[in-house]
């Protein structure tokens, strides 16, 4: 066999690139190593899809090199090269490998080979501090055969990555060259950094019904913020969703966010109301999360002054939970002068933020758009899909739990009536389940609610926490262990008992410490 | 007295309880002194003494009386905690750190067996008699 041929039958029908030793390497594929080697981090390095390791030759020496192939052949040809460096080379599948903590893991042209390539980067993220990755952009189906199983991967993929482009010749881009018979395609080349990713601001979109109407405008207002948000996430509620990522005026959007280092994502909905929405944003590990409704659209201050609000605040005081601003709907501006902001009130007055807001002040509970403390409360997912009251819900029980809130002054939203939305539903009945919901919290207001929907043990621990509890109201299991009125009380009254679940809420925070002091967490 | 409570809450699936310990017999072979087993109905009967579905009270009191308790994480090791009295507790795939207390003895063969969720029903971890630490060393804490 020639060396040809044996390179033509390592390469498997042009599946992969493939040097030997002392061979001349093509420019794209010299041109990513280089890249890989100004952004390499530390020493301990993986490569799955190494091929026969011609890339190992472009990194530094003193690097301890792990190279990952499927192929057993392509494995022993690596071996047989005797690359200079530390290096290991291990014929196994990247679904089972007992993958271990790297610097930095390499995936070039490998994740389009997998059908799952896309949950594939989502493990790597979690085993390295730096994930460099290439693989095609926008391929459409066929163009490179049967052996890539994924197609139209494109930047919406790779959110948190920096990302530039590989042309067919080599050169790196920060926009993808034009396609033409010089260019035939272009490759993505992605770095995903730990380090740095913030996770300061969740901008959360909760839409429906609005795609041509008011959510650009309300997309196009978070692009133009004084302090922009960390990420934005559109979580798409429509009855028939549509994927307005193809969309041309939505593309002009996410190129800004994009230019703007705003990480974007558009989420499709599980249409079961924006209170399920607003849970997931609050779980998603931001210190806070913005919420802007898709017909509310906020002049470009708007974050930037809740933001101060929320952080200066803060610092002085007891810490704030939520900040809104005004939310006007013209032409008929309230009159807000005399409202308090108070619970009590809410039936008397309208909302203070419906009005012009001149000064700051502390409220009990707020309407739709605000900055709040993500994951410290969660919201009530016992609600109907119309989600009626949610936000005075979920914001009151902020201020229950000891967090201030406040409307702030020269923060000014406004609210374009369009039809559609999150909650166009005319289902009264479902109204009036939610308005019980409301109505029997409030009744409890004074109280601490505890919801013991656990085993004996948990009570027992629990009845430690019990004496420093303000005011409880307890509903329980095991009477006899934990006093206390009835669970199927408190599923009456409340529906959703998963947020006083003291397991879904060690799992939410990653708990390490003890149960008791997990109980410490949720109840005082 | 020794005062055992073996066994943890059955699993809803019928399998066995991945925080059940295996060796139970073998251990109760190394212990001269007497011992009485505590549990609820259905439970495998392990000892000569073995009291059923006991009341809270009633459980206080024996654990008041015992020299040294033994049990798994269970409802037990909680309810001896609260009674103030330090037992051994046999772990394999729940971790001390998070459900254990630190007056007890937590035997823990190695982290490497730790459920990587902790915070699922037990029904969906593999038991696995090799998590646990064997009779022989168990035995030191206990006499």
């Amino acid at each position: 066999m020639t060396k040809q041929d044996e390179i033509n039958e390592l390469m498997n029908n042009y599946e992969r690139a493939v040097f030997l030793k002392g061979d001349e390497v093509y420019p794209r594929e010299s041109t990513r190593y280089f890249w890989a080697k100004d952004n390499l981090l530390g020493k301990k390095i993986l490569e799955i899809g190494c091929s026969n390791g011609y890339g190992r030759q472009f990194l530094p020496k003193d690097i301890e090199y792990t190279g990952l192939d499927y192929d057993p052949k392509i494995i022993e040809n690596a071996k047989a090269q005797g690359w200079d460096g530390i290096n290991k080379f291990v014929n196994a599948d990247i679904n089972t490998y007992p993958l271990e903590q790297y610097d930095t893991i390499i995936a070039f042209e490998v994740i389009e080979h997998l059908d799952n390539g896309l949950e594939i980067v989502k493990l790597l993220q979690k085993h390295c501090k730096v994930l460099l990755i290439t693989c095609p952009w926008n391929e459409p189906k066929g163009f490179w055969g049967e052996h890539h199983k994924l197609h139209g991967i494109n930047e919406s993929h790779f959110q948190g990555f920096d990302i530039s482009y590989i042309g067919e010749h080599g050169q790196i881009t920060s926009y993808p060259q034009p396609i033409n018979e010089h260019n035939r395609f272009n490759l993505m080349i992605a770095k995903w950094d730990k380090a740095a990713q913030r996770k300061e601001i969740l901008c959360s979109v909760a839409t429906r019904g609005r795609y041509t109407t008011t959510l650009p405008m309300v997309l196009m207002a978070i692009a133009n913020q004084t302090k922009t948000p960390d990420k934005l996430v559109i979580f798409d509620d429509n009855d028939n969703p549509e994927d307005m990522r193809e969309n041309p005026i939505y593309q002009h959007i996410f190129q800004i966010l994009d230019y703007k280092k705003i990480a974007w994502e558009w989420l499709f909905a599980d249409k079961k109301g924006q209170h399920h929405i607003h849970q997931k944003a609050n779980e998603m590990g931001y210190k806070w999360v913005w919420r802007v409704d898709d017909d509310a659209i906020p002049e470009p201050n708007v974050l930037e002054q809740l933001y101060t609000y929320a952080s200066e605040v803060s610092k002085v005081g007891d810490p704030i939970g939520a900040v809104g601003g005004s939310i006007l709907t013209l032409p008929a501006i309230f009159d807000t002068s005399k409202s308090t902001g108070k619970i009590a009130d809410i039936d008397k007055e309208p909302n203070i933020q419906w009005g012009i807001i001149n000064k700051s002040d502390f409220v009990e509970h707020l309407h739709c758009s605000f900055l709040y403390r993500a994951g410290v409360y969660d919201y009530n997912l016992g609600l109907s899909r119309v989600a009626h009251r949610e936000e005075t819900l979920f914001t009151y029980g902020l201020h229950q739990k000891g967090y201030k809130l406040l409307v702030a002054p020269h923060a000014v939203t406004w609210h374009l009536k369009a039809q559609g939305g999150i909650r166009s539903e005319t289902n009264e009945g479902m109204y009036a389940h939610d308005e019980q919901i409301f109505r029997n919290t409030l009744q409890l207001a004074d109280y601490t609610v505890v919801v013991l929907n656990c085993g004996a043990g948990d009570h027992i621990v629990f009845s430690h926490v019990l004496p420093d509890i303000h005011n409880p109201m307890v509903f329980t299991c095991y009477p006899e262990i934990v006093p206390g009125r009835s669970i199927a009380e408190a599923q009456a009254l409340f529906e959703d008992l998963d947020r006083w679940n003291i397991y879904k809420k060690m799992a939410q925070w990653d708990w390490k410490d003890s149960l008791e002091n997990a109980y410490r967490k949720l109840y005082l | 007295m020794i005062l055992i409570a073996p066994f943890a809450k059955p699993l809803m699936n019928g399998k066995t309880n991945p925080k059940n310990y295996p060796y139970w017999k073998e251990l109760l072979a190394l212990i001269s002194e007497e011992v009485v087993q505590v549990g609820v109905d259905g439970e495998e009967q392990i000892t000569q003494q073995f009291l059923k579905n006991l009341p809270i009270a009633r459980l206080r009191e024996l654990i008041a009386e015992c020299r040294i308790w033994i049990g798994c994480d269970s409802f037990f090791q909680h309810l001896a905690w609260d009674c103030q009295k330090p037992g051994v507790v046999l772990w394999s795939v729940s971790d001390p750190l998070i459900y254990g207390h630190p007056e007890n003895t937590n035997l823990l063969k190695s982290r490497d067996y730790l459920a990587q969720n902790q915070f699922l029903w037990w029904d969906f971890t593999e038991y696995n008699p090799d998590a646990f630490l064997k009779p022989e060393e168990v035995i030191k804490y206990i006499l």
